[in-house]
C-alpha cells in the first residue's frame, strides 16, 4: 500500500485514533487518579572499585540488589515483605563516578525512605565485607604460620643452648670432630628458621600494607540519607507513554481495517493490482437522477 | 406513461441520455476501439463474486450498443442463478406472450432459452426475444435450469450454438456465473473472443481476482479489461471535476 494511499486512509478515519487516545487517556486517568499515589525515597551512596570495565572484583549494584542486603535492609526497616516483591520496587542507578543512588519506590513515604536508608547501610557495609572477607581468611592463616614459627625459632634456640651448656669446650672451637659437627648442625638450624621467621615477619607486614590499601580503595559509605518524593512525573511520563501507544494502535488499526477492507476507487491504482487495464468505469447510479430521467421520457 | 425503473443502475430507453449512461458509452467506445484490429463478436461477461455486476454491465452494455446500432444479443449462460430475464422484465413479458398461454404459464416463469437450444427442445427462433427499443437489441434467457451447467457450456452443441447465434447478431454478450465459484465462465472463455472481467468498488481481495484472472489467461482467453462498477464518485471527488458548470482550472 502507498504512503498516499495510507494517508488518504488516516484522513478519512481520523476518527479512530483520536477516539482510542481519547479514552484510553480517560480510562487512564481515571484510574491514575483512583490508584494511590507512589513515593521515591532515594539515598546517595559511594562505593569505590579501583578496577573499571568488564574486569570488576566487585559490582556495587549486583551487591546492592542482592537477596542477603535485601534481606538485612527489611529487618532493619522493620518491614515485613517478601524479598522479591522488595527487590522489584529497588533501583541502582550508576553515574561515570562511583556515586550510586538507591531509590526505593512505595506507596508509604515513610516506609519508602526507611527501607531506602536501610538498603543503603546495609548495601555499603555488605560490599566492604566482600571486598575483605578474603583477606581475613588470609590474615588468620597467617598468624597461625607466625606461632608456628616462632616455635621452631624457639625451639632451635633452645637446641643449641642445650647443647653449649652440655658441651662449653665446643663453643671455643675445642672438642672432637663429632661434637663440633653436631653444634654446626644446630646452629644452622637456628639461623634457618631465624630467617623464615624474619621473612616470614616482612611478607606479613607488606600484604597488611596491601590489604589495608585495598580495604580503602573499596571502601563504601551513604553520603545522602534518603527523602521521599511523590512520583508526578513518573505518572506523566506513563501517561504519556499509554496515549502514545494509544496513538500508535490507532494508526495501526485504520492502517490494518484498510487492508483487509480495501475499497480502491481509482482505475489506475486498479490497474496496478490486477495488471489489467480498466476500460469501463461505472460510477454510482443516481436512483434520484434515473427516475427523474424515466419520468421525463 | 413513465417507465418504471426497478435498478437505478441497470439502463433502458428512458435513462440512456442521462450522464451515468455516459460511462457505458465510454465502455463502449473502449471496447470498439480494442476490437479494431480484432474481429471480436462474442464477448464473456464475468466477476469474481455475486453482486458485483454482470448482469447490469450485460445489459447496459448491450442497450449503448444497440443504440449505436449495432445487432446486439444478450446471452444468460448464468444458469446457477440467471436474471436477464428479470431485469428486463419487458422483453420476458413478450417472451411468455408469444408462448402458448396455457402451455407457458404466467408471467414471472423462466423462459425458454440457451439451455433449451443446446439441448435441441427449442430453435433459434423460438427463443431469441427482440427487443421493440432499441430493435437491434435481443435476448437469449438462460432457459430451463440443467442439472449439469458445467457440462452444458463446455459441451461441443454450446460452440455451434454459439456459431448459430452469430447469424442474429453483430455482439454478443454473455451473462455467466461467478467465476470464483463456478467453472462455466472458464470453460466458456475458451469459445469467446474476449472477456470483460467487472468489479465493483467496495472492499475486495486483490490476490483472488489477480489469481482467476491468471487462470483465464492460462485458458487462453483475451482479457479485454476490468469493467470499474459502482464507483462512489463524490468520495474521490470526480463528480465535483466532471460536473456541468464546473470551469476547468488554467494552470
Amino acid at each position: 500500500m502507498e504512503l498516499k494511499y495510507m494517508l488518504r486512509a488516516l484522513r478519512r478515519r481520523f476518527w479512530i485514533p483520536i477516539v482510542l487516545v481519547a479514552v484510553t487517556g480517560l480510562v487512564t486517568g481515571a484510574l491514575f487518579l483512583k490508584a494511590k499515589p507512589t513515593y521515591t525515597a532515594t539515598a546517595s551512596v559511594i562505593a569505590k572499585n579501583p578496577t573499571n570495565g568488564t574486569d570488576r572484583p566487585l559490582s556495587f549494584p549486583e551487591v546492592a540488589i542482592s537477596n542477603a542486603v535485601a534481606s538485612r535492609a527489611l529487618k532493619d526497616a522493620h518491614v515485613d515483605e517478601p524479598i522479591a516483591d522488595f527487590e522489584q520496587s529497588v533501583a541502582v542507578v550508576s553515574g561515570k563516578s562511583d556515586i550510586y543512588q538507591i531509590s526505593v519506590q512505595d506507596r508509604d513515604p515513610d516506609r519508602a525512605v526507611a527501607l531506602a536508608n536501610a538498603l543503603a547501610t546495609e548495601s555499603t557495609t555488605f560490599y566492604e565485607d566482600l571486598a575483605t572477607i578474603s583477606v581475613q581468611s588470609v590474615t588468620s592463616q597467617i598468624d597461625k604460620d607466625i606461632v608456628e614459627m616462632r616455635k621452631q625459632y624457639v625451639a632451635a634456640a633452645q637446641a643449641l643452648a642445650a647443647f653449649d651448656a652440655q658441651h662449653p669446650e665446643a663453643v671455643g672451637g675445642h672438642g672432637t670432630s663429632a661434637l663440633l659437627a653436631q653444634r654446626q648442625e644446630l646452629q644452622l638450624e637456628q639461623q634457618a628458621t631465624a630467617t623464615a621467621f624474619i621473612n616470614l615477619e616482612t611478607g606479613v607486614s607488606q600484604t597488611e600494607v596491601g590489604e589495608i590499601t585495598r580495604a580503602r580503595d573499596f571502601a563504601a559509605g551513604v553520603i545522602d540519607r534518603a527523602v521521599a518524593a511523590r512520583d508526578a512525573g513518573l505518572r506523566a511520563y506513563k501517561l504519556g507513554y499509554v496515549l502514545g501507544v494509544a496513538l500508535l494502535l490507532g494508526i495501526a488499526l485504520v492502517i490494518a481495517l484498510e487492508y483487509l477492507t480495501r475499497t480502491v476507487r481509482d482505475p489506475a491504482e486498479v490497474e496496478e493490482i490486477l495488471g489489467v487495464p480498466v476500460i469501463g468505469f461505472i460510477p454510482k447510479a443516481n436512483p434520484r437522477v434515473m427516475k427523474r430521467a424515466a419520468r421525463a421520457s | 406513461m413513465a417507465r418504471q425503473v426497478a435498478d437505478p443502475a441497470v439502463l433502458n430507453v428512458s435513462t440512456l441520455a442521462t450522464t451515468f449512461a455516459e460511462s457505458y458509452r465510454t465502455l463502449r467506445a473502449n471496447i470498439t476501439f480494442r476490437a479494431i484490429d480484432d474481429d471480436i463478436r462474442t464477448i464473456l461477461v464475468t466477476s469474481a463474486g455475486r453482486e458485483e455486476g454482470k448482469s447490469t454491465t450485460v445489459i447496459t452494455l448491450g442497450l449503448v450498443m444497440a443504440q449505436a446500432g449495432r445487432r446486439t444479443l444478450l446471452v444468460d449462460a448464468d444458469f446457477r442463478r440467471p436474471s436477464l430475464h428479470l431485469l428486463l422484465p419487458d422483453l420476458a413479458a413478450r417472451a411468455t406472450a408469444r408462448a402458448n398461454f396455457w402451455d407457458r404459464g404466467t408471467i414471472g416463469r423462466m423462459p425458454k432459452g440457451l439451455s433449451d437450444l443446446i439441448s435441441e427442445s427449442a430453435s433459434l427462433p423460438e427463443v431469441v426475444i427482440a427487443s421493440p427499443s432499441p430493435d437491434s437489441l435481443s435476448l437469449l434467457a438462460a432457459g430451463t435450469i440443467p442439472p449439469n451447467p458445467s457440462e452444458l457450456v463446455g459441451s461441443k452443441r454450446m460452440l455451434a450454438v454459439l456459431d448459430d447465434l452469430k447469424q442474429y447478431a453483430d455482439l454478443i454478450l454473455i451473462d455467466t456465473p461467478p467465476c470464483q465459484l463456478y467453472a462455466d465462465a472458464f470453460l466458456l472463455s475458451q469459445r469467446t473472443d474476449a472477456v470483460l472481467y467487472v468489479l465493483r468498488s467496495t472492499r475486495q481481495e486483490w490476490g483472488t481476482h489477480r489469481r482467476l484472472l491468471k487462470q483465464f489467461e492460462q485458458s487462453r482467453a483475451r482479457v479485454l479489461g476490468v469493467v470499474f462498477n459502482d464507483v462512489d464518485v463524490a468520495q474521490e471527488g470526480y463528480d465535483a471535476f466532471y460536473s456541468p458548470g464546473v470551469e476547468p482550472k488554467h494552470q
